[in-house]
């Protein structure tokens, strides 16, 4: 051909390239108007239209990168085997056929990894192949040995298996609908029972079924998945996922926990395609990237409609079709809930009889809508929300009404699993977006409307009352569990964990006891967290008590499961927390909440060792780094406890990292910035402790900008603030902190707003009104920084009787308010102050033998009075008797070993202005 | 030769026409591509595909983007690593081929294990094919090695060609038409 001519049949072929097969014969006969050279020429083109792909097949490209040494191989002995034949290769390994040396004829698979062999791996491998070799099972190919060479390539010996691949075996036998099942039953089988031998596939897909020369399908490759995966640190793991994308499970896609389930979807996705002869989400020449946009997105077409074949899609349509997409279904709790199950209800469709899958209801896509379009959700949402939980409960009233006996009851069933798809799995989706409040609160409403309305006909049913209980829980977690994102409405969450405690008084009859404690002691903990939220520190401290004795007495088992054991730990830590707070004698017990708290941490390490890539339970760890921190600031050993956050600000960094969504997690590490901030402080590192100060603030308004009514992080921004400018004013830099200052008493005066009576809240906006004080002090205001400090004092000593921490607060303020007033000369009112704060600290010290991190203000209170009294020529002895005061404190400072530098030149200050022993 | 800046001055005289600075140039983007080719195996993890225009992309990070970022040459660039993708796949192909006449090397099949899904082709026939194309309609000839070898999408191509999405897109599937008959023959 020359150009001329290809440029002919270009101007003849380009209008075609478009239209439909059928057409464009005839539009390209008529196009050549006769010239059958031509014609024939062009047919010849566009019969080959398909040969060349459209993109490089991605093997090629593997091959001849991984081809490093590929050939070399061939010849060498690995093991017990010499290799002989290339049989094929992929991303992760380069099979070979390989003959046994010694003792007997034997041809096997070997199969070298393409895998860097670090000391982990080959651990592993030594650890597994015991394992995995102990599968014998008729449709398993099995895996003989593991190894790795002497350069440390690993590698896997596996029966030979001469054969076909299962969609190769699909195209040449187009087997009949019964025998492609009965087939496929014999994978089923294969997977159940390694399965039930603990073992999770976690790869299974067309290319790992090979069906042998006697037509019996063999699976390939168990365990090697799991083999490979656990090679890398949970880092890498989550950057690059081991996973074949057309057959992952979007719980593999989500890095979560690897579990049988995921083995069903697999499967079922195989079964889809053995059956409709089509990928449900696989478009044609759809790459990798569309294939992951058709699973987050797109519910699975029903096999039939998938189906070019009539006849095939008339059999499927009905029990395969439900079959197929239960065994597919997004989340894993609705698919089959074994492999066993699947293939149970297959036979049940070979032999005819009913099968278990259901098609989807209206009320559970619409649910499942919500839940995948988040972010629309928020605005479109709302709406159909609120018209679903109208509808349903409408809906189940007049069928309740109506139906009774079996009929009635399978319905309350249903309306309850709606009630859950709504209130649980939804609100997980949603609240860690920023900007979901409102839908939230929409939530929280429509939901508290359908329990109540799921309580007037809960009868004697005692796992709907326990269920209607859970969900009481969680939108009292919702409505203000202080430890998760919450709405702020604390007296709401009050009032539902009540109802979740009728609800669950209700359930005495309730035959499964586990499930019963459990939510007993979650509730309990609950009741905890309010209690101690809102400073009732006694009922907070037997309620946690209680919860945790609950906890104890579940079994083992039930408590290993990771939901539980997060539940458990979490309690375990927040009743530690109450017992190290301080300020409070009566309940302060440090060994005991050190106790508590290490507990938590071990049972942490113990089952992320278990799963260590369970998100939650990294989460729950995070906790207790971030508390070993803690311990260790409260203990003065900073450069620990400053171990112990970057600890901490590594884990929850990670954690936000990995789901930017999440917003609750974003706070978190504001948090441990914060707690950095003091500890570098703390270590006499102020420029780095401004630097972290600054960066924590930084990070909570940008959270708080994009989620401007989220309670929680308006909390973390006051706190940010608060810190910031206490690190800018010490550092010199007070102009710098004054709009931080600002910001930090808007802020607590728009939370004060949402819970005018809350005594942290009001507490909070008087430590901000101290900050302002510190600042107007440092810029030389006097008046401007009294006028602060009486605005603080004002609002703690209205606090004061609540707790002690309030009443050494108001005190500090008058500490303050004394140190200002002498500055400025009024030394009669300064007297008066620091008299009144130096008596007042010694009461409360007296009464609270814990409040001792006060002696040192005590001290200052004492050297200002000293000052303060110095200032009169007849009032010596009286500024002796308080600089001596001040000075014996710091000396039993010095004696128990806690006398800091800074303390330290206070002393001797407050020693120099005593007047010589001999005028004494 | 090694320093970034050397590169892109190697690549501004290579555009400009200067053939010994393009062979100058060769070596180094092509060790560049087969390193990186070999990293992004290390790193990849099992069924994960390897991409070509991931490669591409990334050798262009390397080399030039770092020390001049709109370095005007870009399209020049991936022309280059283009060509030079097929070179290092087609050398492959032939060293394949020279060992399966020598030392009775099974073809090369996937059929244990690690079958990855795509169809097969013979790169050396697809090879040669282009060349002929090449005498035809040189553009077409350049698209299909931008497009296969490269994996570039419609958008860049026509960026590095100058010419509109659409005219890529025909000149694909024209160009796809000729070498599957040839392929086929």
């Amino acid at each position: 051909m020359n150009a001329a001519r290809w440029r002919q049949l270009q101007v003849l072929l380009a209008p075609l390239l478009d239209l439909p097969a059928a057409q464009q014969d005839s539009a390209l006969v008529q196009a050549c108007a006769g010239d059958l050279a031509l014609l024939a020429e062009a047919r010849a083109l566009l019969a080959h239209r398909d040969a060349v792909p459209e993109h490089l097949p991605a093997a090629l490209l593997m091959q001849t990168i991984a081809d490093g040494g590929g050939e070399a191989w061939i010849g060498r002995q690995v093991g017990a085997f010499v290799l002989e034949q290339r049989l094929g290769s992929g991303g992760s390994s380069t099979v070979y056929k390989a003959r046994r040396i010694n003792d007997f004829e034997q041809v096997v698979a070997l199969k070298l990894l393409h895998a860097r062999a670090d000391a982990s791996l080959v651990r592993r491998f030594e650890r597994e192949r015991g394992i995995l070799a102990g599968l014998h099972h008729a449709h398993i190919a099995h895996l003989f040995d593991a190894g790795s060479c002497d350069d440390g390539t690993p590698y896997l010996v596996l029966e030979y298996i001469d054969g076909r691949t299962w969609d190769a075996w699909l195209a040449e036998e187009q087997p009949d609908l019964r025998r492609c099942v009965e087939q496929f039953l014999c994978i089923g089988d294969a997977v159940d029972y390694a399965h039930r031998h603990l073992l999770v596939h976690r790869d299974l897909k067309p290319a790992n079924i090979l069906v042998d020369r006697d037509g019996v399908p063999r699976l390939l490759d168990f365990g090697i998945a799991t083999l490979l995966a656990g090679s890398d640190s949970t880092v890498t793991r989550e950057g690059g996922r081991a996973l074949t994308p057309a057959y992952a499970a979007p719980e593999q896609w989500r890095g979560e926990a690897v579990t049988t389930a995921t083995d069903v979807y697999a499967l079922g996705l195989v079964l889809y395609e053995t059956l409709s002869g089509s990928h449900p989400f696989r478009q044609a020449g759809s790459a990798g990237r569309e294939l992951l946009r058709g699973l987050d997105d797109s519910e699975a077409v029903r096999p039939s409609l998938r189906c070019s074949d009539r006849r095939r899609a008339a059999e499927l349509k009905g029990d395969l079709d439900n079959i197929v997409l239960q065994a597919i279904e997004h989340e894993p709790a609705r698919r089959y809930p074994s492999v066993r199950a699947l293939a149970d209800d297959l036979r049940a469709w070979l032999d005819g009889r009913p099968v278990a899958a259901q098609a989807h209801r209206w009320s559970y896509r619409a649910g499942k809508f919500i839940a995948r379009h988040r972010a629309a959700a928020m605005a479109a949402g709302i709406a159909l929300l609120a018209l679903l939980l109208a509808g349903g409960v409408a809906l189940r009233q007049t069928h309740l009404a109506l139906e009774q006996g079996d009929r009635a009851q399978r319905r309350a069933a249903e309306v309850r699993r709606f009630a859950t798809t709504v209130l649980f799995d939804y609100h997980e989706g949603i609240q860690k977006l920023a900007g979901s409040l409102p839908m939230q609160q929409r939530l929280v409403r429509d939901g508290l409307a359908y329990l109540q309305g799921l309580q007037a006909d809960a009868g004697e049913d005692a796992s709907l009352w326990r269920d209607i209980a859970t969900g009481y829980i969680k939108v009292g977690d919702v409505q203000g569990n202080p430890y998760l994102a919450n709405l702020g409405d604390f007296a709401g969450a009050a009032r539902s964990y009540e109802a979740a405690a009728h609800s669950l008084a209700r359930t005495t009859a309730d035959p499964d006891i586990t499930a019963l404690h459990f939510e007993q002691a979650r509730l309990l903990a609950r009741q905890a967290h309010l209690a101690h939220q809102d400073t009732q520190l006694e009922l907070a401290r037997s309620r946690y008590a209680q919860a945790v004795a609950l906890f104890q007495q579940l079994p083992g088992e039930f408590l290993a499961r990771p939901d539980a054991l997060v539940e458990y730990t979490d309690a375990l830590d927040f009743y530690g927390d109450l017992l190290s707070r301080e300020g409070q004698s009566s309940l302060l017990d440090a060994p005991g909440a050190r106790r508590l708290h290490q507990l938590s941490a071990q049972l942490r390490t113990d089952a992320l060792a278990r799963e260590p890539d369970n998100p939650r339970l990294r989460y729950a760890l995070y906790g207790s780094l971030l508390r070993e921190g803690e311990y260790w600031a409260g203990q003065n050993d900073m450069a620990r406890a400053e171990q112990g956050f970057v600890q901490a600000l590594a884990a929850i960094e990670q954690l936000a990292a990995a789901d930017r969504d999440d917003a609750f997690r974003q706070r978190e590490v504001g948090v441990v910035l914060t707690r950095l901030v003091q500890v570098r402080d703390a270590l006499g590192r102020l420029d780095e402790s401004v630097d972290t100060a600054l960066k924590a603030l930084t990070l909570m308004e940008g959270m708080l900008a994009r989620d401007p009514a989220n309670d929680a992080i308006r909390q973390g921004v006051t706190s940010t603030t608060g810190w910031a400018a206490r690190q800018l004013i010490k550092a010199g830099r007070h102009g710098e902190a004054l709009p931080i200052i600002q910001r930090q008493i808007a802020v607590n005066e728009q939370r004060l707003r949402a819970a005018p009576d809350n005594p942290d809240i009001r507490f909070g906006l008087s430590l901000a009104y101290r900050r302002l004080g510190e600042q107007r002090h440092a810029a030389g205001d006097h008046a401007g920084a009294l006028a602060a400090h009486r605005q603080a004092l004002a609002i703690q000593q209205e606090l004061a009787a609540l707790a002690p921490e309030y009443a050494l607060g108001a005190n500090l303020s008058l500490l303050h308010i004394g140190r200002i007033e002498l500055a400025s000369g009024r030394v009669a009112a300064a007297r008066e102050n620091l008299a009144a704060a130096a008596q007042e600290f010694e009461r409360l010290i007296a009464l609270h033998a814990d409040a001792v991190t006060y002696r040192e203000e005590l001290a200052d209170a004492y050297a200002a009075l000293g000052d303060a009294w110095r200032a009169a020529p007849t009032e010596h002895a009286r500024s002796a008797a308080a600089y001596r005061a001040a000075v014996a404190i710091w000396d039993a400072f010095e004696r128990d070993g806690s006398l800091s530098p800074r303390s330290a030149e206070k002393r001797a200050a407050a020693a120099a202005r005593l007047p010589p022993p001999a005028r004494q | 030769m090694h320093s970034v800046e050397d590169i892109t001055q190697q690549l501004g005289a290579a555009r400009a026409g200067d053939a010994t600075a393009l062979d100058a140039l060769f070596p180094v983007v092509y060790e560049e591509l087969k390193r990186l080719a070999r990293a992004a195996l290390q790193r990849e993890r099992p069924g994960h595909t390897l991409q070509p225009t991931a490669l591409v992309h990334e050798a262009y990070l390397r080399l030039v983007a770092q020390a001049v970022p709109d370095w005007p040459g870009r399209a020049y660039f991936f022309s280059l690593a283009a060509s030079m993708m097929r070179r290092i796949l087609v050398n492959h192909a032939r060293d394949r081929a020279a060992q399966k006449r020598g030392g009775g090397l099974a073809p090369l099949t996937l059929s244990q294990a690690e079958a990855v899904a795509g169809q097969d082709i013979d790169l050396l026939a697809l090879h040669e094919a282009l060349e002929v194309l090449a005498g035809l309609d040189e553009r077409q000839a350049q698209v299909v090695e931008l497009k296969f070898f490269a994996g570039l999408e419609i958008d860049d191509i026509a960026a590095v060609l100058g010419i509109s999405p659409a005219t890529v897109r025909r000149d694909w599937s024209l160009a796809r038409l000729w070498l599957g008959r040839e392929l086929a023959a």
